[in-house]
């Protein structure tokens, strides 16, 4: 019973009064709520660095019990992985991100890395069009031409050289997209009020973890 | 295979995927070799964005947040080196920060690049511009900002406290903010949510291509005052501001790569229908 109350009637009730103090401060102009919605922010802020600290120390212990039972060939990974997570943090903590060894080591290993896996989707992207946008029907035809129009009126020289192009890109991401999106966007809206309101009212419990038995 | 699966509108349909490969290296060196200079037309999002920046007065807060990373720093640096360029010869106060955890190694990249040109303006660290630093909490970092960015940031990225930095004392706030733009990979609505649409803040988003169709509605309904498209569009603000760079010389690839594709779209389709009507 005691445990019921500390992992489930405890969190719903700070749940309860978070959400009603946010939306307070959002409807009331009230000096002391404000204050104590401010005060509220700051703890998100700093249970949100607390959280990257957890998934780090979370990231070491799975990939250790990986190094430990030597399956397949992950646990090669695993080891170089923490050899470099320590190897930054060693050189990130010890000598500061700003110092010059940090900068190197980022500048040199991680910045032309993390550079080149982004623009590399873009050659898996151009295969999947050439391969997957077929004319297999009218409603085919409309998405082939749809993307062909923005693809050519994406390229400057294009735009340039063919003004209507780009007015009739100009069309469809203006009316087309926008009011495909906005429709999308304030389903989206109204579904996140109706989640917000059985998250405070203890409807939605599932961010508090299942219950035992369960 | 039979002979009637090799047929010459099977093989458009099958181009092995090395050649577009090597067409696409192809069509992105040559033109990174040799420019074209091709013409760049300005889009009316990135022309807002330069009339938006043309508003500021000398002493407004530019607010910018360094929230790219890496992998998208070949658009956003030129982006947020010509939008710089642009806030500076107004006279505006740069203040900058971070939400993505990679943001302070990309500002130590490009401000080093820019503070030459900082120091020729007479831009001094602390007076004229500053930076904060990285902040975890994302969407709920963004309001506590907005609300009060002491209770997020009490000392600079090197450590200064806010109080005894010259350009921090006079900025609190959002009603101290004259306007601010994103640079990020990430989700710009919650700029939106949390600046414009709480207080009305004039807010600008410089996003990768593939973001660009969902911001768009917001820029529309003008809740996004600017909204530079990628790597286009940091070419075409170069262009506003008179100082191409990188992404004018990217122009030239996003043309012929964009080309590419559609050619081989294009080639794709012809062996697709003429295969269908040959089995007819």
């Amino acid at each position: 019973m005691s445990t019921k109350i500390v992992r489930r009637t405890i969190p719903l009730i700070i749940t309860f009064i978070v959400g009603m103090l946010m939306i307070g401060e959002w409807f009331f102009n009230v000096a002391s709520i404000d204050q104590v919605a401010e005060s509220v922010r700051q703890w998100g802020v700093l249970v949100s660095a607390f959280a990257m600290g957890l998934g780090s120390v979370n990231i070491v212990i799975r990939n250790l019990r990986r190094i430990e039972k030597r399956e397949g060939t992950d646990w090669l990974y695993a080891i170089w992985l923490l050899i470099v997570f320590f190897g930054f943090v060693g050189i990130g903590v010890g000598m500061g991100s700003a110092s010059s060894q940090y900068q190197y080591i980022y500048n040199t290993i991680l910045q032309p890395l993390s550079g080149t896996m982004y623009p590399a989707t873009l050659f898996f992207l151009c295969s999947a069009i050439y391969r997957t946008f077929r004319i297999r029907s009218y409603q085919a035809l409309l998405f082939v031409a749809t993307g062909a129009v923005i693809l050519v009126a994406n390229a400057p020289v294009v735009a340039a050289t063919f003004p209507l192009l780009v007015a009739t890109k100009a069309w469809i991401m203006d009316v087309e997209l926008t009011a495909a999106y906005r429709a999308i966007l304030i389903g989206i809206g109204l579904g996140t009020i109706m989640l917000g309101f059985r998250v405070i009212f203890g409807l939605e419990q599932t961010h508090l973890g299942r219950e035992e038995g369960d | 295979m039979t002979s009637e699966d090799n047929t010459i509108w099977d093989k458009l349909q099958t181009i092995p995927r090395e050649v577009l490969y090597l067409l696409m290296i192809i069509s992105m060196i040559i033109p990174l070799l040799s420019p074209l200079g091709l013409p760049i037309p300005i889009s009316p999002q990135t022309r807002t964005l330069y009339d938006s920046l043309d508003t500021l007065q000398p002493g407004d807060v530019f607010v910018q947040f360094v929230d790219y990373s890496a992998g998208s720093m070949s658009f956003h640096e030129p982006g947020f080196i010509a939008i710089t360029y642009k806030a500076v010869n107004k006279g505006a106060k740069l203040v900058m920060l971070s939400s993505s955890v990679e943001g302070p190694m990309m500002y130590e990249i490009v401000i080093n690049k820019i503070k030459p040109f900082l120091d020729s303006a007479g831009y001094v660290y602390g007076e004229d511009y500053v930076y904060l630093g990285y902040t975890a909490g994302e969407e709920t970092a963004l309001a506590a900002i907005a609300s009060n960015i002491r209770s997020v940031y009490t000392t600079d990225q090197y450590g200064t406290p806010l109080d005894d930095i010259t350009l921090m004392q006079s900025v609190n706030n959002h009603e101290d903010f004259t306007m601010l733009i994103s640079y990020t990979m990430g989700s710009p609505e919650s700029f939106v949510r949390q600046f414009n649409t709480q207080y009305g803040v004039t807010t600008h988003i410089h996003c990768g291509e593939m973001m660009t169709p969902t911001i768009l509605p917001f820029w529309a309904s003008g809740q996004i005052t600017g909204l530079l498209n990628g790597g286009v569009g940091a070419a075409e603000m170069e262009v506003l501001v008179g100082r191409p760079g990188d992404a004018v010389k990217l122009t030239d690839v996003y043309s012929f790569s964009n080309l590419i594709v559609f050619a081989f779209l294009i080639i794709g389709n012809i062996g697709f229908i003429m295969k269908g009507r040959m089995k007819e």
